[in-house]
């Protein structure tokens, strides 16, 4: 199953270092920690089977897949 | 060729293998105008191709070929260590910066009388048109009248808005309004006595023309979550760093196009050269504009996607901390997409010149509104100027009179600076829906 990469939103019931240390004993790849971002978001990729697990560990708020965004080519007519 | 590739900060500049993007950075890096490649062009004398070859040869040069790929299609990343590409069709060569410089071959060299080779001369980068009619404006001249006429006729349509009593602009009002973008003039942004000192301000974007000389001597911050140098190679950034913060008195005949003139810039580039990014990207650049405690963090990006829980909390963090994070409603004539429409994200919808919501702007959840279509601000070298349209045009707008805001008083800030903006804000006969509070207007 390929790898997506994900976007945890800490709920704030535990400390976001922890459930990244959490996350990252699931087969979970932490890639970063937005501490600014409170109560904390968790950036990393894992495989699908393994976000349905996350989301059920305490201390998750919710989990998206990270998407793309994109505002077009520099001569774009509308941006 | 086939070789393998030397590491790209081994290579040296101007080689022949190297990429158009890495050669721009290096030329934009170098400052000036960013125009020259620091490769040459050497085209031989009629019938003399192959007496040039020999002659490149003969001066010690590894040439390859138009010839050696199949269909002479060449494929530049493929020519290896080679100094000089013949195009044996066209009768010319481009050859590599340093094999030149190493054999007196380049554009300031003298060519002997009876040389193969007839000139050298720099090569330049080359640039898509502009579709917009006003990308360069000329020191006077046809293209500063028109863009002037033209935007007479908008403060006129601005002033019968404005004031049904007066049906002539005043002219004091006009000397102000005519050196001035419409857009400016609309937010009553010349009147106001606010720079911006003080306040700082992170546009999250394709980044900036860090050389654009308009900001030299700025405070500007750079920061890269893309995986590519901080320097704008799109456009978008540097317009949109532009109408937040340009300068207040741009040269030669250039109209002011930036709100908060003295205000620190954090360029965060979340998005590419190619305008693409992702989620993480930009969550990143929040948090990294949160860190950094820019009062103001303007974001003219979006899609088409629900509330987006990360947002959210990027939103509150901000407000928590005393910070305002405006964005742009977006482009598709439908419901706003994220983030802007995050309840703790100020949304931005776009307005014409005549005052009427832009035809593409997005509604529902829309905060505040502000001028759209036709704006004119700063893009990267050598171009410098140019004219974008969108909420991502409108969002600036709001930062820089938000700037503006923040700096008459510590008190505003975060959630009270917003509640300002749509309290000042001037009505417009439009529902709530499309241009929330109204227009956003300077202190």
């Amino acid at each position: 199953m390929p790898e997506r990469r994900w976007i945890v939103t800490a709920s704030g019931d535990r400390s976001v270092t922890e459930l990244a240390e959490d996350l990252a004993r699931q087969e979970f790849i932490v890639e970063q920690v937005l501490v600014q971002i409170t109560p904390g978001v968790i950036i990393g990729t894992a495989e699908d089977h393994v976000i349905d697990h996350v989301r059920r560990i305490p201390g998750v708020g919710n989990v998206a897949p990270d998407e793309p965004v994109d505002i077009g080519p520099p001569d774009a007519p509308i941006s | 060729m086939g070789e393998a590739m030397p590491n790209k900060y081994e290579r040296p500049a101007g080689a022949l293998s190297e990429s158009v993007d890495d050669l721009l950075s290096a030329a934009l890096a170098g400052g000036g105008e960013g125009l020259q490649t620091g490769r040459f062009i050497a085209t031989f004398r009629e019938g003399a191709v192959d007496a040039a070859i020999r002659s490149l040869e003969g001066a010690g040069m590894q040439v390859a070929s138009a010839g050696d790929f199949a269909g002479q299609a060449v494929a530049m990343d493929q020519v290896g260590d080679a100094g000089a590409l013949v195009f044996p069709e066209v009768g010319a060569a481009v050859l590599s910066g340093p094999a030149a410089g190493e054999r007196g071959m380049t554009a300031a060299s003298d060519i002997p009388a009876d040389s193969p080779i007839e000139t050298i001369e720099p090569e330049y980068f080359a640039f898509v048109e502009q579709a917009t009619e006003f990308a360069v404006l000329p020191v006077g001249g046809e293209a500063t009248s028109e863009y002037l006429r033209g935007f007479v006729t908008a403060a006129e349509a601005i002033a019968r808005d404005l004031g049904r009593q007066r049906q002539v602009v005043e002219d004091e009002q006009q000397a102000l309004v005519v050196g001035t973008t419409w857009g400016l003039v609309a937010c009553r942004v010349p009147q106001s006595v606010r720079t911006g000192s003080g306040i700082k301000v992170a546009v999250l974007d394709t980044g900036m023309d860090l050389g654009h000389p308009d900001f030299s001597g700025r405070q500007v911050l750079g920061e890269t979550f893309v995986g590519q140098p901080v320097e704008d190679l799109h456009s978008h950034g540097t317009h949109c760093i532009g109408t937040a913060c340009g300068p207040q008195a741009p040269p030669g005949n250039i109209p002011r196009y930036g709100v908060a003139f003295r205000s620190s810039i954090f360029a965060g580039k979340v998005l590419s050269n190619s305008g693409s990014g992702t989620t993480a990207g930009i969550l990143a650049g929040i948090n990294w504009a949160i860190a950094n405690r820019c009062e103001v963090i303007s974001m003219s990006l979006g899609s088409r996607t629900p509330v987006q829980a990360a947002y959210t909390a990027a939103g509150q963090a901000a407000l928590s901390n005393g910070l305002l994070i405006v964005a742009a409603a977006g482009n598709d004539a439908g419901p706003t997409g994220s983030p802007a429409n995050s309840p703790t994200i100020m949304s931005v919808a776009s307005l014409d010149p005549d005052l009427t919501p832009s035809s593409f702007s997005n509604s529902g959840k829309v905060d505040i509104a502000a001028p759209g279509r036709d704006v004119f601000s700063s893009v990267p070298r050598p171009q410098r100027y140019g004219l974008k349209s969108g909420t991502s045009m409108a969002t600036p707008h709001v930062a820089g009179c938000a700037a503006l805001w923040a700096q008459t008083s510590p008190t505003l800030r975060g959630m009270s600076l917003w509640r300002k903006l749509q309290e000042t804000a001037r009505p417009l006969p439009f529902p709530r829906s499309r241009v929330g509070a109204g227009l956003v207007q300077a202190p």
